[in-house]
């Protein structure tokens, strides 16, 4: 697959994202008072469910469209005003934006010369994605969804930029494509890069992310590294009367979510939940420590609401 | 794996200069099958119709000046369906997002359509006279002054040619959609030739406002301070309207492909 190229000669530059109180209305759905920063030298798993609003995030952070509120920066300056983006900020949104009618090959120089980067690197990229001559002579319209993304991989790393901006990237690639890519963003981070990937999967982003932010309908409902993640614990507690002792720890200030299988997750320690329980006289049936487990809590923090849901 | 890493000074920071994305736009406009069959084509029309013209027909024709008027307006009827075609195949083959996400500067892409587009027709005149002047030569029809007034009319041809390809793209910028935009070309003049043609108070507004009237002036080779406002006065509202129309959403909405 070859080795990792991605740096040219000369390195790559250090540059931060910073996202803040960013806000896209549309309708109903869209995105509200999103904030947060990836950092350089770090795998940042942008996480959430399908429509949550990571893909709104990015378009808006890569000027493709216009924010209600908030601002979305590269070191300090909108995206639309970097003057030749594609040398600082390598973007993927979608493998479909490529014309069919073009060789693989012919679209990788199309973007060069945009770059102004050396044609060679047009055969560099190829090879790092793992394109081989036939495919690179092929039309874009006769590529599997894979070769789609492994194209528009060559494209966001073609101008050796240090920011990589990736909406789904491991979409249609096969298992040795995912690790390829997992190892290709990690080394990306380690050399000094700064890297945003999304995904719906949490496991995609797992092995490869040291920071994770996680959207839900539009909002930010987490953002740590993940074992700051993993020790934001919460409770986990069972009652013959859940719904009676789930307005109690609300009027206590306290968060509840109820489960389908009717169990309460909430942000009190055991113990206060305990005494909240005795003052509500509620009968406990279940009552224990949880949040060790990130897909436990992926689940919880993107799962409709109980009371959206009743 | 561990590297060391330093930061280091920017790489090039100034933004892709005009020229080369006017060169860029003229590749695309060639690096597809679609493209290069339409090129192909406008140029077998050009030769077959200098043919038809310069070496058939009445001998009274055969001169440079009709010889390439006729060739102009013939191969002048695809010219806007190629500038169509290079402003909406980004939308219609989804590469906008990837063409505006590498140059955010939307204004500039669509002037390096429009000068690529330009320079395209232009070279569309080029072959027109090129292919017009062979045949009157080839055919030797032995007849007086053929190539009288010849380079008035090559002017006027490269005018006529770069106004019909120029509408094409103002017509994709504002529709950003190549059936439409296609439909449109075809629908909306020929409507309007068709009304200030038939409807006798709009005809006075046909000689100023309807393209193919007012542009078959620079095809026909005579020219008048009158027939130059004219040929103003369309151009701004087929191609400057729809193209500032157009433009306007280009700049200021999201770019969906």
């Amino acid at each position: 697959m070859g080795r990792s190229e991605a740096a040219g000669p000369a390195g790559i530059v250090v540059s931060m994202i910073e996202i803040n109180g960013l806000t896209r209305r549309f309708g109903a759905t869209g995105i509200s008072d999103v904030s947060f920063t990836c950092r350089p030298g770090s795998v940042t798993g942008f996480l959430g469910p399908n429509g949550a609003g990571k893909t709104t995030t990015m378009r808006l952070l890569c000027g493709l469209d216009r924010p209600d509120a908030g601002t979305a920066t590269i070191d300090g300056h909108p995206y639309a005003r970097l003057p030749q983006p594609g040398r600082r900020v390598g973007v993927m949104l979608d493998p479909g934006a490529m014309h069919r009618g073009r060789t693989g090959r012919e679209t990788l120089a199309l973007v060069a010369a945009v770059l102004g980067v050396d044609r060679t690197r047009v055969s560099r990229m190829l090879e790092l994605t793992g394109l081989d001559a036939a495919a690179s002579a092929k039309r874009v319209g006769q590529y599997s969804l894979g070769m789609r993304q492994r194209l528009a991989l060559g494209i966001a790393l073609l101008g050796d930029p240090g920011v990589l901006v990736l909406d789904e990237p491991a979409n249609g690639l096969d298992p040795q494509g995912v690790r390829w890519i997992r190892r290709l963003l990690r080394e990306h981070a380690d050399r000094g890069g700064t890297v945003l990937l999304s995904s719906h999967l949490l496991r995609e982003v797992e092995a490869v992310a040291d920071h994770l932010v996680i959207i839900n309908a539009g909002r930010i409902v987490a953002d740590g590294s993940p074992e700051q993640l993993r020790t934001s614990r919460s409770t986990l507690v069972r009652a013959v009367d859940a719904a009676a002792l789930a307005d109690a720890l609300r009027a206590a200030g306290r968060q509840a979510r109820m489960s389908a299988d009717g169990a309460l997750e909430t942000d009190a320690e055991p113990e206060q939940v305990g005494h909240i329980a005795a003052r509500a006289g509620a009968v406990l049936t279940e009552l224990r420590p949880q949040g060790d487990d990130l897909e436990k809590l992926f689940f919880a923090l993107t799962a409709p609401d109980y009371e959206e849901a009743a | 794996m561990t590297t060391l890493y330093a930061p280091t000074p920017a790489p090039m920071t100034v933004p892709p200069p005009l020229a080369r994305l006017v060169w860029i736009e003229l590749r695309k406009a060639v690096d597809t099958r679609s493209g290069r069959w339409l090129l192909v084509l406008i140029g077998l029309i050009a030769v077959a119709s200098a043919v038809l013209t310069g070496d058939t027909g009445s001998a009274r024709n055969h001169n440079l000046p009709h010889v390439l008027g006729d060739t102009s307006q013939l191969v002048a009827i695809l010219l806007p369906v190629l500038g169509i075609l290079l402003v909406t195949s980004e939308w219609s083959q989804h590469t906008a997002l990837t063409t505006f996400t590498l140059v955010p500067r939307r204004l500039r892409i669509i002037a390096a359509k429009a000068t690529g587009g330009a320079l395209l027709a232009a070279a569309i005149a080029v072959v027109c006279v090129a292919v017009s002047t062979t045949v009157l030569v080839a055919a030797d029809h032995g007849q007086p002054g053929p190539w009288q007034d010849a380079g008035l009319a090559i002017a006027y041809s490269f005018v006529f040619q770069i106004l019909n390809l120029l509408l094409g793209v103002a017509f994709g910028v504002l529709f950003r959609s190549s059936p439409v935009a296609v439909v449109a070309y075809f629908v909306i003049p020929t409507a309007s030739s068709i009304l200030t043609g038939t409807v006798h108070t709009l005809t006075p507004a046909g000689r100023w406002l309807d393209p193919s009237t007012v542009w078959n002036h620079l095809a026909g080779g005579t020219m008048t301070a009158t027939t130059w406002a004219q040929v103003a006065a369309t151009a701004a509202v087929w191609i400057a309207l729809p193209g500032l129309a157009g433009g306007w959403h280009i700049l200021h909405r999201p770019v969906n492909a």
